[in-house]
């Protein structure tokens, strides 16, 4: 899992069904001084997180397709999981 | 899932059992902002309907043969959704909450933060 900040809003019509009633979200990483990266993923959104929240996202098939109830095989992969309200690193 | 652009389109005739049928397009990858960065790969087409000139998000690794009628057939990268809008305009000071995330213990003793903080608006006094 990896923390990210949610940069924008994916709108798709002509999609697999697996995504249909799913929010899809662009998340931009961030390193651990909260600054962003150039990594970024687009994520099946399941905690209703909103465009400049801090998230935390998981990138692991099976567990994103069963959190979203589709078990078995689905072209789901990242997958936001939370929304962060603080981090702290150290003393 | 990342975004692409299509480019072109690969024409194979001898095709491993499974993957007939299914449309294969060269695919430029793109940033988050939408720019090129990275090489041209080939990409299966999980949707069937896209085409040259289109924005579409490609999924990789072992979910990509997921997205095709048959599961288990060997690729790496396809394309399972059209793009129609990406909105990204900023809802609030967005820069602020990712500061008010990472904001560690130790700033608030010191008199100065080791990082500049964007600063927030005043109140206008009415």
């Amino acid at each position: 899992m990896y923390i990210g900040r949610v940069s924008g809003t994916v709108v798709s019509t002509i999609k697999h069904p697996l995504f249909n009633g799913h929010k899809l979200l662009t998340v931009t990483r961030l390193d651990l001084d909260g600054f962003e990266t150039t990594v970024y993923d687009i994520c099946i959104d399941d905690v209703q997180a909103g465009i400049g929240d801090v998230v935390v996202v998981l990138d692991e098939g099976s567990s994103a397709r069963q959190i979203i109830g589709k078990r078995g095989t689905g072209p789901a992969r990242a997958i936001i999981v939370g929304i962060v309200d603080k981090v702290e690193i150290g003393k | 899932m990342k975004f692409a652009r299509v480019v072109g389109n690969l024409v194979a005739t001898q095709k491993v059992k499974g993957l007939e049928g299914v449309k294969l397009l060269m695919v430029q990858p793109l940033n988050v902002d939408r720019e090129p960065d990275g090489e041209i790969y080939v990409a299966a087409d999980a949707t069937n309907q896209a085409g040259v000139d289109e924005l579409v998000f490609v999924i990789a690794s072992k979910e990509a043969a997921f997205a095709l009628p048959v599961s288990f057939v060997p690729v790496d990268a396809a394309i399972v959704g059209i793009v129609d809008d990406v909105d990204d305009r900023p809802l609030y000071d967005e820069q602020s909450v990712v500061w008010k995330v990472f904001r560690r213990p130790h700033d608030d003793d010191h008199g100065h933060d080791p990082e500049p903080k964007p600063k927030r608006k005043k109140k206008t006094e009415s």
